[in-house]
């Protein structure tokens, strides 16, 4: 059986289709209910707190949230599970205090930038908006190759592929030369290892379609011998790095997928052009489902704003709690994995690490309080979900949204982490999937750890409900990816490009640059997004282009709200004080993972920026009749 | 260990069951408001857009 075969079938790919054209669709259907840039940007400011809440939990389960959560569940258990109590701690406590997001709601303000300006000046709504841009589209950056890591495992892609040959007749001149000529070579190792019957056709020139046959399928039978390479003929060679990496794991050591990987880069690296890189075929394949997925998400947004958001986020809500409910229930009804199984199976390999974040081998304490402060940060300033407290009808409706969404403040990372420990289980009863995935044994550090939940589920979902858990999925891809174009080009417009020009911009031309600040950032995440390399650190790389925004502007928000001496002075202080976890983002992979480092960083960086707010706001006071002295609390 | 394991069971037992009682709440009651939206949005939307814009 091939490991990385799922269930997914084409019945699956309709499914998913017909889904996904009917949301467009529908963002294109409800272009006819604009009318003013608030109907754009916060759908008429019309929702309530049902159809809010929906929205609220709908953006923040965006598939790289499960992607993230399932890689850090997969390796670090149920210890994980801190951060979505987290989350859900902060949701009730913000839902029924009302803190900060109250008063936002009650500035009827568009974006969260311009309550900078009311408290304190343009310039400091300006410089918000730059950093709140930068650090969002920063952030961004990643989601398409995380979603292209989804849907390769779920839907097989990320199976073997069988290895084709482009020109025959120089494929079977050069090995029939080499196979009689006495120096090594690849070609003559190759010869030297085909079955009788397919060297007789690569002789012959393997001009029929049987013998062509006999062929492919010995050199697909030889992607799994261990012995295949040898160095003396491989040695004018040039290997790509991948190859060499493996090699000096050695071959022995490698997993049957790492052999067939091994193996397929030799024969490519021996055969330029001749042999298809069937590996870089399938990459394409799926950089050109994302980008399509991109673009179809760019279409519907651009037309419909958030109208089309709120719409299709309410649809992608039902489809996604159906579909991550049904990947759970697969899992929990499973004999071999079942709740007890998952418990079992961490306790036995991964020890009480596994479930005490606060071990010395798990996240520890300062971790955990940074990402406290983090997720209360998010809430209140991270422009998408904040914008949820503007959307709705009147204040109290923005406090139900937070207090009724809590739950999915826990069940959006809480789901997709336990999805993972039941890959784990299902991982440590198979012995192909442990060496793929924990070369140095369970107890040991997890490799490709994002491709074990997504292949967990193609693998124990049915064919046809298979296609509603990737729909359910693709949606949370498409339900972030709607609300932070949106939020985004929204700041652009209305906090860096409008301040900036003398004359006031109409709804229309508010509109239109908006509409272009979406495609631009749609062409970027297409170049930068899709085609980049993904990290190995993923969470820490989203945790530190977050903090770039939300570092200074937590500290300038609460402060401008409860403390009637804080100054423009000290607001721009505290932003560009944000700016200091850019270096960050350029450490070194293995500092990245250190989490006690990355919390002490992120903790210093919090008060690094309330320091510069206290000392600039006391040192230049705002002078009198600034809108700072106009509107203090 | 096992006072981390109760814990995490009856979180997640708790965390998953307020969850899927919210959406068949919030499934119904999002599609009323979702027609208000739309009647809403209909009659002119948000009113006050023109002085709430950036100044």
């Amino acid at each position: 059986m091939d490991t990385f075969a799922t269930n997914f079938s084409m019945l699956d790919w309709w499914i998913v289709g017909a889904y996904l054209a009917i949301s467009v669709a529908i963002g294109v259907v409800v272009n006819k209910y604009i009318h003013s840039v608030s109907d754009y940007m916060l759908g008429g400011r019309g929702a309530g707190t049902a159809l809010n809440a929906a929205t609220f939990i709908g953006t923040g389960l965006g598939l790289v949230t499960i992607m993230y959560a399932s890689m850090d569940g997969f390796s670090k258990g149920f210890a994980f599970m801190i951060l979505p109590l987290i989350g859900l701690a902060v949701g009730l406590t913000l839902g029924s205090t009302g803190f900060v997001i109250r008063r936002l709601r009650e500035q009827r303000l568009v974006t969260l930038p311009e309550y900078f300006q009311r408290r304190y000046s343009r310039s400091v709504r300006v410089t918000a908006g730059i950093i709140c841009a930068l650090a969002g589209i920063l952030n961004m950056g990643l989601f398409p190759k995380m979603g292209a890591v989804f849907v390769t495992y779920s839907t097989g892609l990320g199976r073997s592929q069988p290895i084709s040959v482009q020109d025959w007749p120089g494929f079977c001149a050069k090995l029939t030369e080499a196979g009689a000529a006495g120096t090594p070579s690849p070609h003559k190792r190759l010869f030297e290892v085909l079955p009788e019957d397919a060297r007789a056709a690569v002789e012959q020139g393997a001009g029929d379609e049987s013998q062509r046959a006999a062929v492919l399928k010995a050199l697909n039978g030889i992607l799994s011998q261990r012995d295949f390479y040898s160095k003396r003929d491989f040695a004018a060679v040039t290997l790509p790095a991948e190859a060499e990496d493996l090699l000096k794991l050695g071959p022995e050591k490698l997993s049957e997928p790492s052999v067939e990987q091994l193996n397929r880069l030799l024969l490519e690296a021996a055969y330029p052009r001749v042999i298809v890189e069937s590996a870089w075929r399938q990459e394409l394949t799926v950089n050109l489902i994302m980008s399509a997925l991109i673009l179809l998400v760019l279409l519907y947004t651009v037309l419909g704003g958030m109208v089309s958001v709120i719409v299709t986020d309410y649809m992608q809500f039902i489809v996604l709690s159906i579909g991550l409910g049904l990947g759970l229930y697969f899992c929990l009804a499973r004999p071999d994995l079942g709740w007890d199984h998952m418990v079992g199976a961490l306790k036995q390999h991964r020890g009480a690490a596994a479930f005490n974040p606060v071990h010395a081998n798990s996240y520890g304490w300062v971790w955990v309080i940074w990402m406290a402060m983090h997720f209360a940060a998010a809430a209140l300033c991270w422009a998408p979900e904040a914008t949820r407290a503007l959307t709705s009808k009147d204040p109290a409706t923005t406090k139900r949204t937070f207090l009724f969404g809590s739950p999915g403040q826990f069940v959006r990372l809480a789901l997709p982490a336990l999805l993972a420990i039941a890959a784990f289980c299902f991982v440590a009863q198979n012995r192909e999937l442990t060496a793929h995935f924990f070369p140095n044994g369970l107890g040991g550090k997890a490799e490709n750890a994002g491709q074990a939940m997504p292949l967990l589920l193609g693998k124990i979902v049915p064919a046809g409900l298979l296609g509603v858990l990737v729909a359910g999925l693709m949606a949370a891809f498409m339900s972030t990816h709607d609300s932070y174009f949106l939020c985004w080009s929204s700041v652009i417009t209305r906090d860096i490009i409008a301040p900036l020009r003398r004359e006031r911009l109409n709804d229309r031309q508010q509109i239109r640059i908006a509409r272009i600040a979406i495609l631009c950032i749609g062409a970027f995440l297409l170049v930068w997004g899709v085609w980049y390399k993904l990290p190995d650190s993923v969470w820490n790389y989203m945790a530190v282009t977050g903090s770039v925004w939300l570092c200074g502007s937590v500290v300038v928000l609460v402060g401008g709200m409860y403390w009637k001496r804080a100054s423009s002075a000290g607001a721009l202080a505290a932003l560009l004080g944000g700016l200091m976890s850019i270096p960050v983002i350029f450490l070194p992979e293995d500092l990245k993972n250190d989490t006690l480092l990355m919390g002490q960083i992120g903790l210093e960086n919090y008060a690094f920026c309330v320091v510069l707010f206290v000392f600039f706001s006391l040192r230049y006071p705002d002078r009198k009749g600034s809108p700072a002295q106009e509107t203090r609390p | 260990m096992n006072g981390w394991i109760t814990f995490w069971t009856i979180a997640c037992t708790v965390g998953f069951a307020a969850f899927y009682l919210l959406v068949l709440v919030v499934v119904p009651l999002g599609a009323l408001d979702l027609v208000k939206l739309f009647k809403h949005l209909k009659a002119g939307g948000d009113r006050d857009s023109e002085a709430d814009e950036a100044r």
